[in-house]
């Protein structure tokens, strides 16, 4: 499954989020050079991007782990859902 | 040896207590009695005394200091408990005892034991300390639950999830939730996590039941494999009010399955109004200075000293309009959900005059008549006469002395 695995080195949502909330106190204290504003806000924007980003392509999944010939286990697409969650079996 | 007497035997006291202690020992070299504890003491010896009792009898038991400090657990007054020893003679009292062995709680009394005691041994390793837990992820990107498949406890934890945040990655380990397999199966899958794929946080649990239901979870197997996850564990077994020794150990714990899904995913639609009100409270936030900028030009503009010509602001106009471009610039890179608000945007950058900038506390240096601004000390001379313009008005003045960078700003002559 690790091609489809995020990289556990990027940012998280979290993170990104608090840079953005960061920006923002520092902006809104008003004491920073307009210059430094704009850089600040532009670095903002990109973590916001990333919140969406992250938001965005969250993809409902659902898997049961099944057991291999070599009682390996392997995540499968779970057939037991229907629309509210799981079927009585 | 006895006497003889009226066609019988005449014992000594001592010879036919010593001949049933021979007999009694060699008929129960061991044995296993079960009753109720009765007439506890704990003597500064460490020897332990006390009876088994039911309804028709009771039977003396000592427990020798050796092996009372070998015991698993403390037998306490009216427990039921199952005593293997051997049965002796103490002569001196002419009574029998049982000399004990071994003593095991019954039931639900064991149970309640042996949870109280690996609980308390845990404790004192330091596995429930809060320093050991580890933080969850506030957007996990992908859950694994350990717990029974079909369970509706299971069943509730989904729904849960899937309404909470419709993007959820759930990876079902399934295993047995109850009986001698459970323990095992699970210590198996919390292994197996982590090497399955990156999980944020890994569930394990199941639905209330007896103590005898839950058991799993109390195990020490299932303790220790909880504490070595290197993924973040939730434990959730039970109802409100049955805790687990993995409830302890589990860096996070929650009352039910439900709880868990509460615990683990956000309610995205909160985090995206979230994110949403960030982006305005930014915007309105870099923008702000440049409105304050133009509020305070207009003022300037009233002011009758400063009806000067834009033109005379020379270098600075070019830097603001710098600025300017660079705002603009950071504004289009915003992920644009609405062309108004951006044209909005762009309409408020257009109003700020350069002149803004010396309400900023900025001011510009020329030499009188003219129009460029001093950068550096290059051609001046003492006597020059200097005009520094402010937000409201400006100042003549004369150069006394000029000091070049190399001389540094703060030396004294």
């Amino acid at each position: 499954m690790s091609d489809t695995d995020r990289d556990t080195d990027e940012p998280r949502f979290e993170e990104h989020l608090a840079q953005v909330e960061n920006a923002i106190r520092r902006l809104e204290s008003g004491d920073i050079p307009l210059e430094d504003s704009i850089d600040l806000y532009s670095q903002a924007m990109g973590h916001l991007k990333a919140c969406h980003t992250v938001l965005d392509a969250a993809e409902r999944r659902l898997e049961i782990v099944r057991r291999g010939a070599a009682g390996e286990p392997e995540p499968a697409p779970a057939d037991l859902v229907d629309g509210e969650g799981l079927q009585e079996s | 040896m006895a006497e003889s007497f009226a066609g019988g035997e005449v014992w000594s006291v001592g010879e036919l207590t010593r001949t049933l202690a021979d007999m009694l020992t060699d008929a129960f070299p061991r044995v296993v009695v079960r009753g109720q504890v009765s007439n506890l003491r704990r003597q500064s010896s460490g020897h332990v005394y006390f009876s088994l009792k039911d309804a028709d009898a009771q039977l003396s038991c000592a427990l020798w200091r050796s092996r009372a400090s070998r015991l698993k657990f403390q037998p306490d007054h009216g427990q039921e408990v199952l005593a293997t020893g051997r049965i002796e003679v103490y002569p001196p009292h002419g009574k029998y005892q049982l000399i004990v062995d071994a003593l095991e709680p019954l039931g639900m009394g064991d149970l309640h034991q042996r949870f109280e005691r690996l609980k308390r041994d845990l404790a004192e390793e330091g596995l429930f300390d809060p320093q050991r837990k580890q933080r969850l992820e506030m957007l996990p990107t992908r859950v694994a639950v350990v717990t029974s498949p079909t369970s509706a406890a299971l069943r509730d934890f989904l729904r849960i999830a899937y309404r909470r945040m419709p993007g959820a990655w759930i990876t079902v380990f399934p295993v047995r939730v109850q009986g001698d397999l459970a323990a095992p199966e699970i210590v198996r899958a919390l292994a197996e996590v982590p090497a399955a794929g990156t999980f944020d946080v890994v569930v394990i649990g199941r639905g209330g039941g007896s103590l005898e239901d839950l058991w799993a979870f109390n195990e020490e197997t299932v303790a220790r494999a909880v504490a070595a996850c290197p993924v973040p564990v939730v434990s959730a077994v039970g109802h409100e009010t049955d805790t687990t020794i993995s409830d302890y150990v589990a860096d996070a714990r929650a009352a039910t399955p439900s709880e868990a899904a509460e615990l683990v995913f956000p309610e995205t639609a909160e985090l995206e109004a979230h994110v949403a009100e960030c982006r305005s409270r930014l915007e309105r936030a870099v923008l702000r200075p440049l409105e304050r900028a133009r509020e305070r030009l207009h003022d300037l503009e009233r002011t009758h000293a400063l009806r000067r010509p834009a033109e005379r602001l020379g270098r600075l106009a070019q830097d603001l309009d710098e600025w300017e471009r660079r705002a603009l610039q950071a504004l289009e890179r915003r992920v644009v959900r609405s062309r108004d608000r951006l044209e909005r945007t762009t309409g408020h950058l257009e109003a700020v005059s350069p002149l803004a900038v010396l309400a900023r506390g900025y001011s510009i240096t020329t030499k009188d008549e003219e129009r460029a601004t001093l950068r550096s000390t290059d051609g001046l001379a003492p006597g020059d006469r200097l005009r520094t313009r402010l937000a409201t008005g400006s100042v003549l003045s004369e150069v006394t002395r000029v000091q070049p960078p190399d001389d540094g700003d703060e030396e004294t002559q």
